[in-house]
């Protein structure tokens, strides 16, 4: 054989035993063929990512503000537009004031209900989305809540003072000052409030600015005019703080991911998100009804990713002593608790969701193993029947349905996995077996329809056309459901088993222009297939 | 559970399998299962560099920007393949004047143990591949590097499964003819 055929071969078949056996007399074509071995094992192995580098970019991932992309628009002849523009412009600042710019709502963030901040340091930008919110303990004893949909700049120190820039939200602050500390003023497009030692909110939500004051005195600047609040005057809207953590040396830091419905720290509540600046050493974690101990080391970041969570019990009243976990001899995590059932197939369900099917099946054996003889296994098991069936794993959907029946599935899944088994042994052409099976559907009402489908494609394997006919006829499939789909496949299997191409492509041209792109698409193609071979064979 | 559970099945069709309406998307969990993919093809496509981190960020985001407009037509895995792939080829546009990135003996990575003939071998086909035309770079490391199927490639570049396939086969002779020549 000559290195031109042995190539064409290899692009079409790969490694064939014609291929091999010219590669022993072959050298060049054995080194041709080694490189192009050797590219591909060197590429296919994947370097690890750095763990640093990919929280790195997830943090900015989610702490990014994402426009969805709209399609472009349509470009018009700007020239009529001039001047009414340049009119509306020279309007606008003589009588229109300037409004400020709407909170733009990172949207990728609402929708996730991720984390919106990295590791916050002195000058970063801090998005926080809708519904969240972040509370920081800053250096100096400085203590900021960041409230729902707030974008600031986290604290600098410019020109002897404080500054906290706030674009858009509300922040309260507690700022326990040493007569040493510099002031402290917050900053927003609408004015200024600076504090000596106090506890206030600044909101500022498109052009209305609103200041309460619990605690202390402080001056608020605005449109050039100053005036001096005590604690309990507000100005504008604006609910009181939240109760805010007192101050401490940011040491060590602890950033929770997830989506966990309630943490505690130490038996206090921690709403996440939450980027929480800890004292050094061992805190306590509870997670629902985990705990779980951290060590807290100066400088370091300790991260932590929970899974979704039972809600926690009741709070602890503040007379009790905040539950601890036991002390341990080391400070080592201890191994999360099994997850339990229900979440596991509500992993799976958002698995099958986002058609990472694999990954579903994957979940779902593994509630089967946890639940052997129980119902969820059953169920589960008839779930991977399912999702096999639907990958066109005759064999494997068999198993798992079969298994499913042995389990105890109850009706009306029993007579699917049932029908799911006979619809199997037909595409796996075992005759026999389908017989012996849809002989035992009868009088099952709930799949009365589909068992007529598969009755009548079994009679037309079996020569049994007119059979056949009045199996199909006694099905009524709405127009373009998948029951009528169901039925035209089985209408082509039985002209291809008569011989009826023309009948069967006509057919077929129905059912393409149909059901041609939806997920009936792959029985197309097989059928296509079936039909001409020469031109589907890829 | 056992009510939800069957609600569910109930509702369930032997085949195809319907997704359940309106499902929670995890991202920072879909991040973690793919970002070590995502770089990998991002390497494979621009070469190894400090580039490397801004790119899978930029893919990340553009998923990110594009999720509204996702009809669910195929795996977001596929159209998280689709946007790698139009990433890293505008990489490789903005800096076609600039030399092509290539693999050194010491970065090309074999599976087990490689001899120093291997390497060589290696690094001698990353550089035949980078030779490719890019469609056919990105048929052959979709097919051959990733054993992704026809029909995911055709989803993954927007073409037709007939397509993907010559470009597969295209990409496989040339690279071959191109071994043979520098062989």
């Amino acid at each position: 054989m000559d290195c031109r055929r042995v190539e064409k071969i290899f692009v079409e078949s790969g490694r064939t035993d014609a291929v091999n056996g010219h590669l022993a007399q072959c050298p060049r074509c054995k080194e041709a063929l080694g490189a192009y071995d050797a590219l591909v094992s060197s590429l296919a192995k994947e370097s690890p990512l750095d763990p640093v580098m990919e929280d790195r970019i997830l943090g900015r991932v989610l702490a990014a503000e994402v426009e969805p992309v709209e399609p472009p628009a349509r470009r018009l002849p700007l020239w009529p537009f001039g001047a009414a523009v340049a009119a509306a412009a020279v309007l606008s600042l003589f009588v229109l004031r300037p409004p400020a710019p709407a909170p733009r709502i990172p949207r990728v963030l609402e929708r996730t209900g991720a984390l919106a901040v990295g590791d916050v340091d002195l000058s970063d930008e801090v998005i926080v989305p809708v519904k969240s919110r972040m509370t920081v303990d800053f250096d100096r004893g400085l203590v900021v809540a960041f409230g729902p949909n707030t974008r600031a700049t986290a604290p600098r120190l410019e020109s002897g003072m404080l500054l906290l820039p706030l674009s858009t939200g509300v922040v309260h602050v507690r700022y326990d000052r040493a007569p040493s500390d510099p002031p402290l003023t917050v900053k927003t497009p609408a004015g200024r409030v600076t504090v000596v030692g106090t506890v206030f909110s600044v909101a500022q939500q498109a052009d209305r600015f609103s200041v309460r004051v619990d605690e202390g005195v402080v001056e608020v600047e605005t449109a050039g005019r100053t005036r001096r609040l005590a604690a309990g005057e507000v100005i504008g809207d604006l609910e009181p703080a939240p109760p805010l953590p007192g101050s401490g040396a940011r040491l060590g830091r602890l950033m929770l991911f997830g989506a966990a419905e309630e943490v505690r720290v130490d038996g206090r509540r921690v709403e996440l998100p939450a980027a929480l600046a800890l004292q050094p050493g061992r805190v306590t974690i509870e997670i629902g009804d985990r705990t779980r101990d951290v060590r807290i080391e100066a400088g370091k970041t300790v991260r932590l990713a929970l899974s979704k969570v039972a809600p926690a019990p009741e709070p602890v009243p503040e007379s009790e002593p905040a539950p601890k976990a036991a002390p341990r001899p080391a400070p080592k995590a201890t191994p999360p608790a099994p997850v339990d059932l229900e979440t596991l197939y509500e992993r799976a369900e958002a698995a099958l969701a986002a058609r990472e099917t694999t990954r579903a099946v994957r979940l779902l054996r593994r509630i089967s193993r946890r639940d052997p003889n129980g119902p969820t296994g059953a169920l589960a098991e008839f779930e991977i029947g399912r999702i096999h069936a639907g990958r066109m794993r005759h064999r494997a959907a068999k198993v798992a349905w079969n298994r499913a029946l042995k389990r105890g599935l109850t009706e009306p899944l029993a007579s699917e996995a049932r029908l799911g088994v006979c619809a199997a042994e037909l595409a796996l052409g075992r005759v026999k077996e389908a017989r012996a099976c849809v002989e035992k559907l009868e009088g099952a009402p709930a799949v009365a329809f589909r068992a007529a489908v598969v009755e009548g494609q079994l009679s037309c394997l079996e020569g049994r056309f007119d059979r056949a006919e009045q199996a199909l006829a006694k099905v009524k499939a709405r127009p373009k459901s998948d029951l009528a789909a169901r039925l035209v496949i089985a209408r082509i299997r039985c002209d291809l088993a008569r011989g009826d191409r023309e009948g069967a492509a006509r057919k077929l041209a129905k059912l393409e222009a149909d059901f041609g792109g939806t997920s009936w698409e792959r029985q197309i193609r097989s059928l296509r297939a079936a039909l001409d071979p020469k031109k589907s064979r890829k | 559970m056992a009510t939800k559970l069957a609600g569910v099945l109930s509702a369930a069709k032997l085949a195809p399998v319907e997704p359940p309406p309106e499902p929670a998307f995890d991202f920072s969990g879909f991040y973690r299962e793919t970002v070590s993919r995502v770089h990998h093809r991002l390497r494979i496509l621009t070469g190894p560099g400090d580039h490397l981190e801004d790119l899978v960020q930029q893919t990340y985001l553009e998923l990110h920007r594009s999720l509204p407009r996702f009809r669910r037509e195929c795996r977001l895995t596929t159209f998280l393949t689709r946007i790698t792939i139009n990433v890293a080829l505008q990489h490789r546009r903005r800096n076609e004047r600039k030399p092509p990135p290539e693999l050194s003996i010491e970065e090309v990575e074999i599976g087990g143990e490689a001899d120093q003939d291997t390497k060589v071998m290696a690094a001698r086909a990353v550089e035949a591949l980078g030779k490719l035309p890019e469609p056919l770079q990105v048929a052959f490391v979709l097919y051959e590097v990733e054993q992704q199927t026809l029909e995911e490639i055709a989803a993954a570049t927007g073409t037709s499964i007939s397509t993907a396939h010559a470009r597969v086969k295209k990409a496989k002779r040339k690279l071959l003819k191109e071994l043979r020549r520098r062989g």
